[in-house]
């Protein structure tokens, strides 16, 4: 292993360290100007309690409060402010934090949910639909106005405290089994008891991956969901948790066996690139080394980035949302496009040339090589990865 | 195509039509120069799919100029991207395919 390698592997979390530590400071320092920044007919912001605060209204003197409510969303927790005039009446409402993808908030907020509940009493609050294509952020939208109004209701009017809204099920616990099985089934495919046909065996996981990873859950992981594993956001909770399991099983069944299961036997997107190279035939992509340090320093400044801001779904960059739930900006819109023609013309390109795993796994490979595991499996690795060419 | 006239506009499709005759002649003789042999169906369909790809740019367009630019882009990925696809299997079995014997 080579010398900087290794001074990189253990360089690494401490830049990400840094990162996030210095999010936490820049957050804290800026939660009181955020607040007061929410209108300008604010002022004079003075806290009461955890989360609740009293303010003046610029124009009219009239005492106003402000609470503060989340609710778990798609990417993380969903923070809101609620301005609450003496009459009861909600004059505010504004996103302090969220963590979800931009389209999905552009299109709750473009439908105007939280215009909803402006001018409405907080012991008389609308029932507002849900956002068809957006439902996980549009219900946290809901809950934490909800939750923010009743901080200052219970508090401030005496209003009787309101039974915790109750969880709406989703197939959540029946995504999560069916991950674990299907992570299961690729280890049992590539040990030694599998007695099956390999190949066919392969080719019908990877299948039922697009099925249900890609189209029906829309949870493969992306470099999102690693930062917020890292943020370490999602302990205060997140509507879904079936891209995460997906990380954590991936990197752990890495760990434990040195194979890399979900690149190669799971992973939807490498499954549909991988099904249109068949069609030509093509072979994969040289990669030169230039390329392959080029890809890794944008991960690791990608991920900086989202820890210091602490916003895991402002980096996503991958093609996956657009590809199977039709969700993503223009930019990956054309993206998407790219790699699924590209994918014709040479094998798994999105994979070799510019997927977050790929370098993910690199260096979960040099961990492994520095912290002395003997039984590391570098040829199941190197079938995963891209070779790499050294320009001479 | 030609505003304000009464008869160039048809005699336009009426030429472009008439083309389309050497668009499948010549690429016979074009496959016929590299010692391809593609049978009248084959020929068919990978004309009927390259006239569709033509509807698919068309049809993109024409929401483009209705001032529908976000829904011409998506009109035409979203479609086109399926005809490339059929398009080079259709290439990959007919044209490229593996002679037996």
């Amino acid at each position: 292993m080579l010398k900087v390698e290794k001074i990189l592997v253990l360089f690494i979390p401490l830049i990400l360290v840094l990162a996030w530590l210095g999010g936490e400071n820049r957050i804290s320092a800026t939660k009181s100007a955020q607040l007061s920044n929410i209108s300008a007919q604010i002022k004079k912001l003075k806290p009461l309690g955890e989360g609740l605060y009293q303010a003046r209204a610029a124009d009219t003197t009239e005492d106003l409060y402000l609470a503060v409510g989340s609710s778990p969303s798609y990417g993380g927790p969903l923070e809101v402010a609620v301005v609450v005039g003496q009459d009861k009446g909600v004059r505010q409402v504004a996103v302090l934090k969220s963590r979800d993808t931009s389209s999905y908030m552009e299109r709750v907020l473009g439908l105007g949910t939280p215009g909803a509940f402006i001018g409405r009493m907080i012991d008389d609050l609308p029932e507002v639909d849900t956002v068809s294509g957006a439902t996980l952020s549009s219900v946290a939208l809901i809950r934490s106005i909800e939750s923010a109004a009743a901080r200052i209701g219970t508090s401030r009017f005496g209003l009787p405290q309101q039974p915790e809204p109750e969880v709406t099920t989703t197939p959540e616990l029946s995504k999560l089994v069916l991950i674990t099985l299907l992570f299961g089934a690729a280890l049992w495919g590539t040990s030694r008891s599998c007695r099956v046909n390999r190949r066919k065996f392969r080719a019908l996981l990877l299948v039922c991956s697009v099925v249900t990873l890609g189209f029906w859950f829309g949870s493969q992981f992306s470099i999102a969901t690693l930062a917020l594993l890292l943020d370490g956001d999602w302990l205060h909770g997140v509507a879904s948790y079936a891209a995460l399991l997906c990380l954590l099983l991936a990197v752990v069944s890495f760990l434990l066996t040195g194979k890399n299961l979900f690149c190669s036997m799971l992973c939807p997107f490498g499954a549909v690139q991988e099904g249109l190279g068949k069609i030509t035939g093509c072979s994969a992509p040289l990669r030169y080394r230039w390329m392959t340090w080029l890809a890794r320093t944008w991960v690791v400044t990608l991920l900086a980035a989202g820890l210091y801001y602490h916003a895991p779904a402002a980096i996503m960059y991958e093609p996956f949302g657009k590809a199977f739930t039709f969700i993503g900006s223009g930019v990956v819109y054309a993206l998407t496009i790219l790699v699924v023609i590209a994918s014709l013309v040479v094998k798994r390109p999105w994979c070799f040339l510019f997927c977050p795993a790929t370098s993910l796994f690199a260096y979960l490979t040099a961990v492994r090589r520095l912290f002395g595991d003997a039984g590391i499996k570098q040829a199941q690795l190197q079938k995963s990865e891209p070779k790499e060419i050294h320009a001479s | 195509m030609f505003p304000g006239t009464t008869i160039s506009d048809y005699l336009f499709w009426m030429v472009l039509g008439a083309l389309q005759v050497l668009v499948v002649a010549g690429a016979y003789e074009w496959l016929k120069s590299y010692g391809k042999k593609v049978s009248w169906w084959q020929m068919a369909l990978m004309y009927g799919c390259f006239v569709s790809t033509c509807l698919v740019i068309a049809g993109g367009f024409t929401l483009m100029g209705e001032y529908e630019s976000v829904a011409g882009w998506y009109f035409i990925g979203f479609l086109g991207v399926p005809h490339v696809i059929v398009a080079t299997a259709l290439v990959k079995l007919f044209v490229f395919k593996k002679v037996r014997g």
